[in-house]
């Protein structure tokens, strides 16, 4: 075994396979390669868990995949994705609201703790993308602390391109996937 | 009512395999995004980044034991990984000083050095071959280009002039010139650029061509290509002139890398 590791090693190619199973629904490659548009529908999904992530009726208290209670403003209150233009990390005029009343809940729970996952489309480089993430997080964390959250309460990850909302290659899914999403 | 995300636990093993695509073997398995593998220099450890448990962190596993080893876990990003030619030292990107930056982690001491300082996106770091620069991506000037810095530190020199999207280099084992994605009309392809001369020219006719390696003959160039919307690899000559698909398995693939040297 050792010496095949080693083998691989002085010759081989380190390559990722991408997401070539998902436990949850998942559209087929055929589907993906067909076009992303279904008919009527605006995109495909790569498969929603109905457990955790984006939650459309706002029901708290449901379990994200890490075993921790979900918190926050219920979705008719607000809701958990803000949306960026290409390139760009700067929050438009109608996100203020969504971010706003995040930044309520948490300073009247001042021990919910709050994820601030930054996404970006497709093109170009992954961790340029990563970068890019990261920066639109850092953008609504210093909103979230100027409207009184505290730094404590607030977490960043940057998935960059690995996690997009949507699988079209055009520039209605890009728009879908370039969001820092809000969780708890 | 906004989109549903795609938040499913996607498998996404690191696999090594025979530079033919031959004799895959699993590396890791994890259900959250792993990211940018790098092969150490003697080829017996890998460097990678996990998205694990909603926090980015650099491991560097051992590919004989499978053991592998956390070396950093800070706030924001933990990024981009690449082994200096000695193998001693580890250029990164982190963001727990507020955006991101490229630092030096000594293996030996465990101390980390920060490396640049400027309000853009600094990311994507390379060593020369020779071990005294750092070629890394920035958006400093407006756009991505890539730029060139003392490991010592001081002034970064800008490399990249044509375009307006040149990122993730990858350095030619003799240090003349480097591989990397170049945007020309909203395409996404690999080019070349003398690094005396300053000529560049683009290899890949693809659309999202990407994470360019160079083969350690400095002949080839590995990289990951998008064929009707699955990720494939694919290889080029330096010159252009050859161009081959990889075919690894099933399954869609990313983010190749050469290892070090021809046994």
């Amino acid at each position: 075994m050792k010496a095949m590791f080693r083998t691989l090693a002085g010759i081989g190619l380190l390559a990722l396979l991408s997401a070539c199973t998902t436990t949850d629904s998942v559209v087929s490659d055929s589907q993906l390669q067909d076009g992303q548009n279904q008919a009527g529908g605006a995109y495909d999904t790569r498969g929603v868990s109905d457990t955790y992530g984006y939650n459309p009726d706002g029901t708290a208290n449901s379990q994200n995949p890490y075993g921790q209670i979900t918190g926050g403003p219920s979705a008719s209150q607000a809701s958990r994705v803000v949306y960026f233009d290409f390139d760009s990390f700067q929050v438009k005029a109608e996100s203020r609201p969504i971010i706003e009343a995040h930044a309520n809940y948490l300073i009247s729970n001042p021990g919910a703790v709050v994820y601030l996952e930054g996404h970006a489309d497709e093109r170009g480089t992954r961790e340029y993308n990563v970068g890019l993430g990261d920066r639109r997080n850092n953008t609504v964390r210093q909103l979230m602390i100027g409207m009184g959250v505290g730094p404590q309460q607030i977490r960043t990850i940057s998935y960059g391109e690995e996690r997009p909302a949507v699988l079209g290659q055009d520039e209605a899914s890009y728009a879908l996937n370039r969001r820092v999403e809000i969780a708890y | 009512m906004s989109p549903p995300s795609a938040r499913s636990a996607a498998a996404s093993p690191l696999i090594v395999a025979d530079a033919d695509g031959f004799n895959p073997q699993i590396i890791l398995r994890s259900s959250d995004p792993i990211m940018s593998p790098a092969w150490s220099p003697d080829g017996r450890r890998l460097a990678y980044v996990s998205l694990e448990n909603r926090r980015a962190q650099i491991y560097i596993q051992d590919l004989f034991s499978g053991q592998r080893q956390l070396l950093t876990a800070e706030a924001g990003i933990n990024g981009a990984p690449s082994w200096s030619p000695d193998g001693r030292r580890m250029a990164l990107t982190l963001s727990r000083d507020g955006n991101p930056e490229i630092y030096l982690y000594n293996l030996l001491n465990r101390t980390l050095s920060r490396l640049t300082n400027n309000s853009a996106i600094d990311t994507e770091p390379v060593w020369s071959p020779d071990g005294s620069s750092i070629v890394f991506t920035s958006d400093r000037g407006g756009s991505p280009q890539l730029y060139q810095v003392p490991v010592s530190g001081g002034q970064a020199q800008r490399l990249t002039f044509q375009g307006n999207y040149n990122a993730r280099a990858s350095f030619a084992p003799d240090g003349r010139s480097i591989a990397f994605v170049h945007r020309s009309n909203g395409r996404f392809r690999i080019a070349v650029q003398n690094l005396s001369s300053g000529q560049i020219r683009i290899l890949t006719n693809g659309d999202l061509d990407e994470s360019p390696s160079f083969a350690p003959n400095g002949q080839m160039i590995v990289y990951a290509t998008s064929l009707a919307g699955r990720g494939e690899l694919a290889a080029v000559s330096a010159d252009g002139k050859v161009q081959q698909r990889l075919v690894l398995r099933s399954g869609e693939v990313r983010e190749p890398a050469w290892a070090p040297f021809n046994n």
